[in-house]
């Protein structure tokens, strides 16, 4: 307290902060991002227990008889079914009658696809799930758990896993479930059609929630509370490993003792249990080991930062239920593969000990990322890092708050942001005398107990004085391109009234002053937000394909976006011009950037993480300069940095993630590709399952990189 | 008053009315009355539920079914068990408890009186039981109705932690409560000595406390030290029996009604290779010497028959050591002596 109310120690403070600020900001984000990343070292990070102590994991021996003949009966009937089917769908009928013959209460349950946009399929696609309820005989019915198999036609099945094997493992168990006598609560077994559209219907049927796009049936029967779900993604031959998937719809994850269960119960059954496809390396002490985990870390960061589920148990965080994929993954080489005999061991192991929880899971972490099976980042372990990396840039903009505002400070000050000057000048290797701190207003009536500071505020003064007289110095170096658009018009009028306050420009250092430059990139993000569903309805006689119409119109809007700064210092009356103060508007958004990354990074830290490892140095180092080489290395960190760019980067990083062996051409061409597909995805999970991704990018991303691009437009 | 209460000893003791008192018999006289007490009571509390907690009932019904075997009746016998194992519908096997993978024993076979069962086990209920204070329509099947030659044996199973002991994951009782709880007992009148035996984490603790005389205490584990579980019944996917209880009951089950096993025998069970946790005791309360003090003065309710020739001189162990003793027919004469045992009020009577 007795620093904030302590005039003196104020101002120790203020002036550290002038003084320090550059190389503090720097060196807290390298610490953070250092040591963000080291947390994948073993010695840093937790090995992960079970906080649950009524899951009893393990401690039950199998009831599945040896061998599992019916397990395999079931295998050889589906094929024999799926063969008969000419496209070699998943045979529906054939599964409805077998779950019924059970004796399970059996249902098929109906929903209908509307395309978000005006898709060449105009119609509406209609989906069946299938669900069978093996009711606790002697429980109350009130909770339930779910074994959910998406049904897969063989011509999806290019690029995923078959779920034969997890049809096959389905029926057999659930005729095993049938027999055992000490089931506490209902087992539901869902197979769901579409993928997660699918299970969205079911869900919000389940749920009686809506969705415009998705529009599912009343259900016909219903259980209790869904505890948590097990999804299975299971090839009908022998798996090499499993694959445990986590991320869920908009970085949501499991309880972590969901996870811990079911590896736990695989190493029981001698099944390995991967991550991101990657087992744990035997020496996680070793730099290699580091290596590895940390691959396995960014990889798991990776998917969790698209916000997009990684399988169908994404769906199911949204209604607070724990749930997560096994996925089996079949190897042709070796011989060290299992027998799904194994796999049906350990999903049973996993579903005995969910039966034995009391409470829904919320022992164990929420909040975590993985880099191996058995060791976990808590939410305390990543924040701190986290926050380091974020806060350079807020201590940044303090440092340039405290700046604009120096004639509120004691003038002992003055020195501070001359030394400070001086130091970025020497950082960024330029000597130009136009680069000084526009310290308004600070000459009049104020005395000065230091002499030696007058000649400085002189030539800061004249400065200023000769960047009143000096016109725009950044005149058209680029087409103008796309704009004449509405935002334009609209601002221009919001600007005007904001103006009318105060005519002389430079007298304008109040937040207030940089309130145009922040309406405008929010209302570009607006624009943005709208783009996609706005032009789909206008243009269906374009004949394009949907995805091309979205991508080019996202581009526009980021071009108007790119525009707008010219378009807000286009020479206008002199008293009309709106001038911001550059450190003002970087003050600002470095303060919208740090609000909104720590926001974000409390729902989905690795989005969190991403962003601020790329945005937070170059938000750091953008100022205006007419050094024009410099201003272009700026421009293109920019550029980079933005959400389209950073969308691009992610677009690469997919495609030599997928095929490595591409050239840098094939991959920078695949790239586009692969963004017009991200962002079409994007958008149909934005409409079809409330992700917030795109929503995100366009109403906190893309505004505050729109602040930042604004300044090396401004005067200096 | 007191005389009648010498005329009961003598009764219930000695039977067969005919007898006659020789010296040569004063040896086995004193042997049959030196334990002091006439009537054997057993507090029996299992204070923790939900399916994984399977141990601490199955410890709670395995003491249950050694007492009832040694000889304590159902009547005399509160047991107080917080969940339903056997109907849980977990349990692959309905309707039993069993304390070992082996499946010997279901320990909820026939015949299991519970007194308290399911969320009726509170500290309110477990104290009230204790002292006496329940209301006046309370059942006598829930009272322990004990008086000042009972013996009673109070065994608790749960989690506990330094200074207190979980009820029903809501509530708990503290040592310092307990040790209350015991005093008033005393004062009331409601034990001549009472055998404490705990099988809890850092079960010492509970017993720390106690400040009331003739009580004689063990618990499975020190401060600081946790109690742990037997082993699992993989069929069942619990843990099925405590390390302590589990060592405990192996003892008790050598043990037979006319056992001469000593409570000091039963003090060293379970040394710590056995239990992990280091099993504790207390005998400064206790005026006797626990080895010379019978495991069935606890355990059991042993009614000695000794078929004597001759009559005996009884003493009244309830009146002051100053008195003299008499025999049936000399009592009567005499005057009655001065009442130094008094009972303290429970109620206030409305009368």
């Amino acid at each position: 307290m007795g620093l904030l109310t302590d005039t003196k120690q104020r101002q120790i403070v203020l002036r550290m902060i002038l003084r320090y600020h550059q190389r503090l900001s720097i060196l807290l984000y390298i610490v953070g991002l250092v040591w963000f990343l080291a947390l994948a070292y073993r010695p840093l990070n937790a090995g992960t227990y079970f906080s649950e102590n009524a899951l009893l994991p393990g401690l039950v021996e199998s009831d599945l008889p040896h061998g599992f003949p019916s397990l395999n009966t079931y295998t050889d009937l589906l094929k024999a079914e799926i063969s008969k089917d000419k496209n070699r769908r998943a045979p529906k009928e054939w599964i409805f009658k077998q779950l019924q013959s059970l004796g399970l209460d059996t249902y098929r349950h109906n929903f209908t696809i509307k395309y978000p946009f005006k898709m060449a399929i105009s119609q509406d696609l209609n989906g069946e799930n299938i669900f069978a309820i093996l009711r606790a005989r002697r429980g109350a019915s009130t909770e339930a758990l779910v074994m959910s198999v998406p049904l897969r036609s063989a011509a999806a099945q290019n690029q995923r896993t078959s779920t034969d094997g997890g049809i096959a493992l389905m029926l057999a168990l659930a005729s095993q479930f049938r027999k055992n006598t000490f089931w506490a609560k209902d087992v539901i077994f869902l197979l769901s059609e579409f993928e997660e559209v699918g299970v969205q219907a079911w869900l919000d049927a389940y749920h009686e929630s809506s969705s415009p796009y998705v529009i599912a049936d009343d259900l016909p029967a219903r259980s209790g509370a869904i505890q948590a779900a097990i999804n299975l993604e299971l090839p009908s031959e022998n798996v090499r490993y499993l694959n445990l998937k986590l991320e869920g719809l908009n970085g949501q994850l499991p309880n972590l003792d969901l996870f811990n269960l079911a590896v736990k119960l695989s190493r029981r059954e001698s099944v390995p249990a991967t991550l991101q496809h990657r087992r744990d390396p035997h020496d996680q002490e070793s730099w290699e080991g580091y290596q590895h985990t940390l691959r396995t870390m960014l990889k798991m960061m990776w998917t969790q930062a698209s916000g997009a589920p990684s399988g169908n148990h994404g769906l199911f965080h949204r209604f607070h239920i724990e749930a997560l994929t096994i996925e089996g993954v079949h190897k042709k080489k070796g011989v060290r593969n299992v027998p799904l005999e194994q796999v049906a061991r350990v999903v049973e192991g996993v579903f005995r000990s969910l039966n034995n929880l009391l409470e829904r899971f919320h022992q164990s972490f929420f909040f975590y990322i993985l880099p191996s099976t058995d060791r976990y980042i808590s939410i305390g372990l990543y924040m701190p890092p986290f926050a380091l990396m974020v806060v350079a840039g807020v201590l940044k903009a303090l440092a340039l708050w405290i700046m604009t505002h120096s004639d509120v400070e004691d003038t002992t000050d003055e020195k501070a942001p001359q030394d400070e000057t001086e130091e970025e000048k020497s950082a960024s290797g330029e000597g130009e005398q136009g680069e000084e701190k526009e310290t308004d207003d600070q000459g009049d009536g104020k005395d000065k107990p230091k002499g030696d500071t007058s000649p400085l505020l002189k030539r800061q003064s004249s400065g200023d004085k000769s960047k009143e007289d000096t016109p725009e110095e950044e005149i058209e170096e680029e087409g103008e391109g796309e704009q004449g658009d509405l935002p334009d018009h609209l601002t221009a009028e919001d600007l005007a009234d904001l103006e009318d306050q105060d005519f002389e420009p430079i007298a304008m250092t109040g937040v207030l002053s940089v309130m145009p430059v922040v309406l405008m990139s929010y209302l570009l993000g607006l624009m943005a937000y709208t783009a996609p569903y706005v032009l789909t309805n206008f243009t269906p006689g374009l004949k394009m394909k949907t995805a091309d119409v979205i991508l080019y119109g996202i581009l526009a809007v980021f071009s108007a976006g790119l525009a707008y700064p010219y378009l807000m210092n286009r020479k206008t009356a002199h008293e009309d011009r709106i001038v911001s103060d550059w450190r003002l508007v970087k003050c600002v958004g470095l303060i919208v950037q740090g609000l909104t990354l720590f926001a974000v990074s409390l729902m989905n830290i690795s989005l969190a993480f991403f962003m601020a490892a790329v945005s937070v140095p170059v938000s750091m180092a953008v100022k205006p300069t007419r050094n024009i080489f410099l201003r272009t290395i700026l421009q293109l960190a920019l550029l980079i940095v933005s959400p389209m760019g950073v969308l691009f980067i992610a677009a690469v990083a997919n495609t030599t993630m997928h095929n490595s062996s591409l050239g840098l051409l094939a991959v920078l061409w695949q790239a586009i590709d692969e963004t017009k597909q991200l962002l079409f995805l994007l958008l149909v999970d934005q409409y079809l399952f409330y992700s917030w991704t795109y929503t995100l990018a366009s109403f906190a991303f893309l505004p505050t990189w729109l602040l930042f691009w604004a300044v090396p437009f401004c005067d200096n | 008053m007191a005389d009648v209460f010498g005329m009961k000893v003598l009764l219930s003791f000695a039977l067969l009315g005919a007898a006659f008192v020789f010296a040569g018999n004063e040896e086995k006289v004193q042997e049959f009355f030196k334990s002091g007490h006439t009537n054997n009571w057993a507090v029996l509390v299992d204070t923790s539920r939900f399916w994984f907690n399977y141990r601490h009932v199955a410890n709670v019904l395995s003491i249950y079914r050694s007492v009832k075997r040694l000889g304590i009746p159902d009547s005399h016998i509160i047991l107080m068990v917080a969940d339903d194992m056997a109907c849980n519908p977990r349990n692959p096997r309905p309707a039993t408890v069993f304390n070992n993978a082996k499946q010997h024993i279901n320990v909820y076979g026939d015949d299991v009186e519970v007194d308290y069962r399911g969320y009726e086990v509170t500290v309110e209920n477990f104290i009230r039981v204790l002292t006496g204070r329940l209301s006046p329509s309370t059942p006598s099947s829930k009272r322990l109705l004990s008086d000042e030659r009972s013996n009673v044996l109070v065994y608790m199973t749960g989690h506990g932690g330094d200074g207190f002991l979980k009820f029903q994951d809501a509530e708990e009782v503290s040592n310092v409560e307990l040790a209350d709880a015991f005093e008033q007992m005393w004062q009331k009148r409601r034990y001549h000595e009472v055998f404490f035996m705990i099988d809890t984490c850092q079960a010492e603790s509970m017993f720390q406390k106690f400040y009331s005389p003739n009580i004689l205490a063990v618990a499975s584990s020190r401060v600081g030290e946790d109690s742990l579980s037997h082993h699992v019944d993989p069929a069942l996917g619990v843990y099925v029996i405590d390390r302590y209880t589990y060592h405990a009951l192996e003892f008790l089950e050598g043990v037979n009604p006319g056992s001469s096993k000593t409570m000091g025998q039963f003090l060293q069970v379970c040394p710590r290779h056995q239990c992990i946790s280091t099993v504790s005791k207390r005998t400064d309360l206790f005026k006797r010497d626990p080895d010379k003090v019978l495991l069935t003065d606890f355990f059991g309710s042993v009614h000695n028959v000794e078929l004597l020739q001759d009559t005996i001189k009884l003493q009244n162990v309830t009146l002051d050591s100053s008195s003299t003793t008499c025999v049936k027919d000399s009592c009567k004469k005499k005057a009655a002596p001065k009442q130094t045992l008094q009972y303290a009020e429970q109620f206030p009577s409305p009368f």
